[in-house]
């Protein structure tokens, strides 16, 4: 920190007022020409690929928005979209889990602390393949330890992940689970700069736990919580690979579970079809686009930035 | 700590450019040098079958010892992606496996190389292939691969649920009455068990049954779906039946969590169509292996056919030493390669005569069945642009399975977007 802080500190800048601004252009030049070549670019092609038509060998040649028409006129994309913000709703309710989580974890006293982080943050670093598949072991329908433990509580069981009805909420349960650690290292961090005197005022003030929480802590953890609701919602908005996993391609359940990306991949990978594979990857940038404005919109209701 | 952090991510960083970096120098190095030592780019997608094809690429080294073959394993999810992406790119391989239905678009790009002149420089009689295998990887007359392995399907069952159900194992005569009949005999609610297996999968069930009941999955010109006619109406509501109407096969979500395989080979299952492929792992399996067997696939209303599939190797035209590569595609197909294949238990070898050794490697069931049926077969569905409409199967028939449409309904519906996919093909 204190080696990167010199160059812009202010014994810098006296002497040497005018090598400032070159050597900010020359230092931001790399990762600006990064982001060009790896993000810009790939975005203007693939907007072109979007009005192209053509064969891989051949060559793709423009003309016009034959793509863009068959997309957004096709049966599929309004299924996948409403799936995908259904995913992405549900998804959000990891958040005030882990923000229960992060208050439990801050607690003065609390033993064994490491391990509980260690635990939580368990699911992050884990292979989402490798989860995908114990996930479908505890769902099984015919053998699986959900429905083993359902039934002997009497409690009806169901295929969860082949079943329509069930699938996403199913999936979108483990998407909180491998979220959980993520979410709760913000919050915590967040919880860690609420500063001791401001509780400590506000109890000798009287205020119990859950007044504390609802006055002090919850009002000056709303921008961790806002980031992490905005990180939380991009992430699902590209959700596939659990889909992938724990679905399969002859689930009776996949019409009704299927993501944006998951359609992206059907149109660009299963069948090849690349210009229409565009077309998708732009819709879930716009899609994207909106939702998180939105939520930057909203925010000024609930946010305080201290 | 923290120039150790950017010490080891650049040690990374540079360990995964030399990563990516060293195969392409390798392979430009072996074009430079013209003439002397050659390198060619191999790319399967079976890492089962890898000790067969290493065995068979050094047999091929061996007759020509200026040839390095690079063989290459790429995980089937990744395989068809990678191949076109670096085919199109000018990065992919020399030499490759191909399926039928994966053809279209390397045809139609002028992506592979014609290999009539090699094989006759060979001097391969291609007779000596299942003529449907050598036509589905031919254009207008020019060949552009040859088989070198292919499959049948065959009816499977487990002699210990027979046994327990005390019914008569089932024999080449039968015909679909009696694999319901039998299936309902089978099937066992209180114990879990089923009389049959009813996955909803093209190549292992209702593709065979469409053309038993004298229906076509594609007409014969390539240009319509055959899902809308009577006959393949039937050959499909002979599996969804067995789910929605006589209850002697679990249904499509039981499918989803656990593959018809798992449940077969878990004695869940009594009867199951499936490939000459899981030989292998049947045989490998100690319960499968002691009960299981096979015999051909009983009877439709018009005929007992099965579908046959094989892959073929492939070489690309933008090889930088084209005249090898198609060497090495012709000889990958060769009766020699078909030999060491069928030796090796993994696939069947695609040549005449060069089989006995792969029935001989499954003396505990009767696989000669799949040799049997190659008479009575008819190939595996492709069009120009096959996935277009393949793809679509699985969903569009989903209903039809799950009982939710009538199955002229579903099969309706798919062959409306395959007509649609077919026309586009057409241009």
């Amino acid at each position: 920190m204190t080696v990167a802080h010199t160059p812009g500190g202010p014994a810098a800048r006296s002497r040497r007022p005018s090598g400032d601004g070159r050597w900010a252009a020359i230092l931001l030049a790399v990762p600006v020409l990064g982001l060009v070549v790896f993000y810009l670019w790939p975005l203007i092609r693939t907007a072109i690929l979007s009005v192209s038509t053509g064969n891989p060998f051949l060559g793709y040649q423009i003309t016009g928005f034959d793509n863009w028409v068959q997309v957004l006129t096709g049966d599929e994309l309004p299924r996948a979209l409403l799936n995908t913000l259904v995913y992405a709703a549900v998804v959000l309710l990891g958040v005030p889990l882990a923000m229960i989580a992060a208050v439990l974890l801050h607690q003065r006293g609390l033993r064994f602390r490491g391990l509980f982080r260690v635990l939580y943050f368990l699911p992050v670093v884990t292979m989402p393949a490798a989860v995908a598949m114990v996930w479908r072991y505890i769902y099984n329908g015919d053998f699986g330890l959900l429905n083993e433990v359902l039934a002997t509580m009497g409690l009806p069981t169901t295929a969860w992940v082949a079943d329509p009805r069930t699938a996403l909420y199913a999936v979108a349960v483990v998407g909180i689970w491998m979220g959980l650690g993520t979410n709760l290292i913000i919050l915590a961090a967040g919880l860690e700069a609420i500063p001791d005197s401001v509780t400590e005022a506000a109890m000798l003030d009287g205020a119990g736990p859950v007044r504390r929480f609802a006055s002090i802590t919850a009002p000056l953890l709303s921008p961790s919580v806002f980031l992490v609701s905005v990180l939380s919602v991009i992430g699902s908005l590209q959700m596939f690979d659990l889909l992938f996993v724990m679905l399969g391609r002859t689930n009776p359940a996949l019409a009704d579970s299927k993501t944006i990306v998951y359609l992206f991949y059907e149109e660009a990978f299963v069948r090849s079809d690349r210009p229409l594979g565009a077309v998708i990857a732009l819709v879930t940038l716009v899609v994207t686009l909106i939702v998180t404005a939105i939520q930057f919109r909203l925010q000024r209701r609930w946010v305080h930035y201290a | 700590m923290k120039w150790k952090t950017v010490t080891l991510s650049g040690a990374l960083a540079v360990g995964l450019l030399a990563g990516c970096t060293n195969p392409a120098t390798e392979g430009d190095d072996g074009g430079s040098s013209d003439g002397e030592q050659i390198e060619l780019d191999f790319a399967i997608f079976s890492p089962d079958q890898e000790p067969a094809i290493q065995a068979v690429v050094d047999a091929f080294e061996d007759e020509n010892p200026n040839i390095a073959v690079n063989l290459q394993v790429i995980p089937w999810v990744d395989y068809w992606n990678t191949l076109l992406t670096t085919s199109a790119g000018g990065t992919g391989p020399d030499v490759a496996w191909m399926l039928g239905a994966r053809l279209g678009p390397y045809l139609e790009g002028g992506a592979l190389l014609p290999l009539d002149d090699t094989i006759a420089d060979a001097g391969i009689d291609v007779s000596g292939y299942p003529e449907a295998l050598v036509a589905l990887y031919q254009r207008d007359d020019v060949t552009y691969a040859l088989p070198k392995d292919f499959d049948t399907i065959g009816l499977w069952y487990n002699k210990a649920l027979f046994d327990a159900a005390g019914v008569a194992y089932p024999n080449p005569d039968w015909t679909w009455d009696d694999v319901i009949t039998n299936a309902q005999a089978l099937t066992d609610p209180a114990a879990d068990v089923f009389g049959i297996g009813a996955p909803l999968d093209p190549q292992a069930t209702y593709y065979n049954t469409i053309y038993q009941a004298g229906g076509e999955v594609i007409s014969a010109d390539g240009t319509t779906s055959g899902y809308d006619d009577p006959a393949s109406i039937e050959g499909i509501a002979y599996w969804t039946d067995m789910i929605n109407t006589y209850g002697v096969s679990p249904d499509l979500q039981s499918f989803a969590d656990t593959e018809s395989v798992a449940q077969f080979m878990s004695g869940r299952l009594a009867m199951l169509y499936t490939g000459s492929f899981y030989a292998v792992r049947f045989a490998a399996d100690e319960y499968a292996s002691a009960n299981f067997d096979v015999t051909e696939l009983p009877a439709g209303p018009v005929s007992d056919v099965t579908v046959i599939n094989g892959l073929g190797n492939v070489a690309f035209a933008g090889s930088e030493h084209p005249e090898e590569a198609a060497r090495l595609a012709v000889f990958l197909s060769s009766p020699e390669a078909s030999q060491i294949q069928s030796d090796s238990g993994a696939v069947i070898g695609s040549y005449q005569d060069t089989q006995q050794a792969w029935v001989d490697a499954f003396p505990q069931f009767n696989v000669q069945v799949f040799l049997d049926m190659v008479d009575s077969s008819v190939v595996f569905p492709v069009s120009d642009n096959t996935e277009a409409w393949a793809s679509r199967e699985s969903e569009l028939l989903t209903p039809a399975w799950t009982g939710e449409q009538p199955v002229e309904e579903a099969a309706g519906n798919l062959a409306d977007a395959m007509n649609e996919a077919l026309a586009a093909e057409q241009g």
